[in-house]
C-alpha cells in the first residue's frame, strides 16, 4: 500500500469521527484506487466509528452525535459496494426485528445500524413480526444471532416464546434482548443469552454473550 | 365531550424547535450544526403536515382507593396517582383527554432516512405531541380559575405505576375515533405520535405531580426532583418505566 493510502485511509478515520457524511464517498473511492483493499478501507472506517463509541462510552459524545457517524460508516460502506463491487462484509449474521403487535421502529434501526457499521451481517425483518418470521429468518440466514426488540410491556410477553422456539430450531443462535420496559433480569428470565440497554452498550454485550456461546 | 383541531402558531413552532433541541440536548456539542440544520428541515416539514387534533372529557371522581381511582369510564390502577389525588383538596373531577399529530407524520416516520435524521424527526414529532396536548389543556383549564378549582399535570397510561392496559379506561371515557385515533389491541394508539392522559381537578392541587410520591431518583420521565418526595417508600415496588409513545 502506498504512502498516499495509508493517509487516505487515516483521512477516513477522521472523517468518521467528524462526520464528514458529504466527504466519505470521495475518500473511500480514493483509497481504493489507490491501492487499499476493500478490507483496509473498512478497517479505517470502524476504526473511527470505534473511537467515537469509546467516547460515547466516557460520556464525551451523543447519541446524536454516534447517529451521524454510523451514517458516515454506512455511506463509505455503500460506496465500498458500489465501487468494488462486493457485497456486504462477511461478518456475523444477525437477525433483528420487534415483535407482534409493536410498530415502534426507530430503536431497533438504530441497534441495526450499529451491528452494520461494525461490520455484522443484518437481516432486518422490520416491525410486527410474528414470531414464526423470527425462526424462519434465523434459520434460513443461519444467524449467529437474533436481536428482539419490544417497547411495551403488552407485547414483550411474546419474547419468552420466541427465544424458545429459536433454541428449540437453531440452538447455537446466540439471542440479545432489548427494549424500553426491559432490564437484564427480565431478559435473563425469558431465557436470552444477553440484554442490551442501548446501542452505547449492544456491541459489547452481543459479542460478550458470542464469547459465553463458543465456551459452552 | 369537545374535539379540538388547535392551530399551530409561530410560538408553537418556537416552542416546538426549542423542545426538540432540549430533547436532543446537543446544542453545544461537535453535532451542533448539523443538528440545527435537520431541526430547520424538521420542524418545517412537520409543522406543514402536522394535522394537530384532540378531544377530551372531565367526568367525576368516583371513589379514591388504595390502589386507584374509580370513575365512570372504569379503574385508574395506580396506587401513586391515588396517592396523589387523595392529596388534593375537594378532589372532584378528572378530565379525559387524547390527542395526536396525525398519520402524514406517521408515513413521514416509516421513510428511510439516515438514522440521525430519522432520531431528529421523531424528536420533533414527540415533542409537538405534547405541545398539542398543552394546547387541548390550555382549552378547558382557562375556565377553572374562574370556578376557584385547580388541576394537576397529566398522567399517561403505561407511565410510572399506571400499566399501559390503562389506554382501555380512556378510551372508554371518550370517542378518540373522532379525531382519528385508534387503539390496537397491544394498547398502542395509532396514530403513533398521540398522547392519552387523565388529570385531577380539585379545589386545591398541592402537589404538582405524582412524582411527589415516588422515590425513583433516575427516572427520564421524572418532573419534580427526588429530594422532595414525600415518601421514599413509595413508588418502587411495581414502578415502570415508560413505554414508547
Amino acid at each position: 500500500m502506498s504512502d498516499d493510502s495509508v493517509s487516505l485511509l487515516e483521512h477516513i478515520r477522521a472523517a468518521v469521527k467528524a462526520h464528514e457524511r458529504e466527504d466519505i464517498d470521495g475518500l473511500t473511492s480514493a483509497a481504493r484506487a489507490g491501492g487499499a483493499s476493500s478490507e483496509d478501507v473498512r478497517g479505517a472506517l470502524m476504526a473511527g466509528l470505534d473511537d467515537v463509541r469509546g467516547k460515547l462510552m466516557s460520556n464525551n459524545a451523543s447519541i446524536p452525535e454516534f447517529l451521524l457517524c454510523i451514517d458516515t460508516v454506512t455511506g463509505g460502506l455503500n460506496e465500498l459496494s458500489s465501487v468494488a463491487r462486493e457485497g456486504p462484509a462477511d461478518g456475523t449474521t444477525v437477525v433483528i426485528g420487534v415483535v407482534e403487535g409493536d410498530p415502534h421502529d426507530l430503536g431497533k434501526s438504530i441497534i441495526a445500524g450499529v451491528y452494520s457499521a461494525f461490520g455484522y451481517r443484518v437481516v432486518d425483518l422490520g416491525n410486527q413480526v410474528p414470531s414464526g418470521q423470527f425462526v424462519k429468518g434465523v434459520v434460513e440466514n443461519q444467524a449467529e444471532v437474533l436481536a428482539l426488540s419490544a417497547m411495551m410491556s403488552t407485547t414483550m410477553g411474546e419474547m419468552p416464546v420466541i427465544v424458545n422456539e429459536v433454541k428449540e430450531r437453531s440452538p447455537g443462535t446466540v439471542v440479545m434482548l432489548g427494549g424500553a420496559p426491559l432490564d437484564r433480569e427480565l431478559a435473563m428470565e425469558y431465557g436470552a443469552d444477553g440484554y442490551a440497554e442501548s446501542a452505547v452498550t449492544v456491541l459489547e454485550e452481543t459479542e460478550a454473550a458470542l464469547k459465553k456461546a463458543s465456551r459452552a | 365531550m369537545q374535539a379540538l383541531r388547535p392551530r399551530l402558531d409561530q410560538e408553537a413552532i418556537g416552542l416546538l424547535r426549542q423542545g426538540a433541541l432540549f430533547v436532543l440536548g446537543d446544542e453545544g456539542a461537535a453535532a451542533a450544526g448539523e443538528l440545527r440544520r435537520a431541526l430547520d428541515e424538521y420542524v418545517e416539514l412537520v409543522a406543514g403536515i402536522a394535522a394537530p387534533a384532540g378531544v377530551y372529557i372531565t367526568l367525576p371522581l368516583l371513589e379514591i382507593g388504595r390502589d386507584g381511582v374509580s370513575t365512570r369510564a372504569g379503574f385508574i390502577a395506580s396506587p401513586m396517582f391515588a396517592r396523589f389525588v387523595e392529596r388534593c383538596v375537594d378532589p372532584r373531577a378528572l378530565t379525559f383527554a387524547v390527542v395526536t399529530i396525525g398519520e402524514a407524520v406517521d408515513s413521514e416516520l416509516a421513510r428511510d432516512r439516515p438514522l440521525f435524521d430519522r432520531l431528529v424527526l421523531d424528536a420533533v414529532g414527540s415533542v409537538l405531541v405534547e405541545i398539542v396536548a398543552d394546547l387541548v389543556e390550555d382549552a378547558w383549564k382557562g375556565e377553572l380559575a374562574a370556578r376557584g378549582l385547580e388541576s394537576g399535570m397529566r398522567v399517561s397510561p403505561g407511565y410510572c405505576d399506571w400499566p399501559v392496559e390503562g389506554q382501555g379506561v380512556v378510551f372508554e371515557a371518550l370517542d378518540a375515533g373522532s379525531v382519528g385515533i385508534t387503539l390496537s389491541s397491544s394498547c398502542v394508539m395509532i396514530p403513533l405520535k398521540s398522547l392519552s392522559s387523565v388529570t385531577i381537578i380539585a379545589g386545591r392541587v398541592p402537589e404538582t405531580s405524582a412524582c411527589a410520591f415516588c422515590a425513583r431518583a433516575g427516572c427520564a420521565w421524572r418532573r419534580i426532583p427526588a429530594s422532595v418526595s414525600k415518601d421514599n417508600n413509595a413508588g418502587e415496588e411495581g414502578a415502570s418505566r415508560g413505554e414508547e409513545e
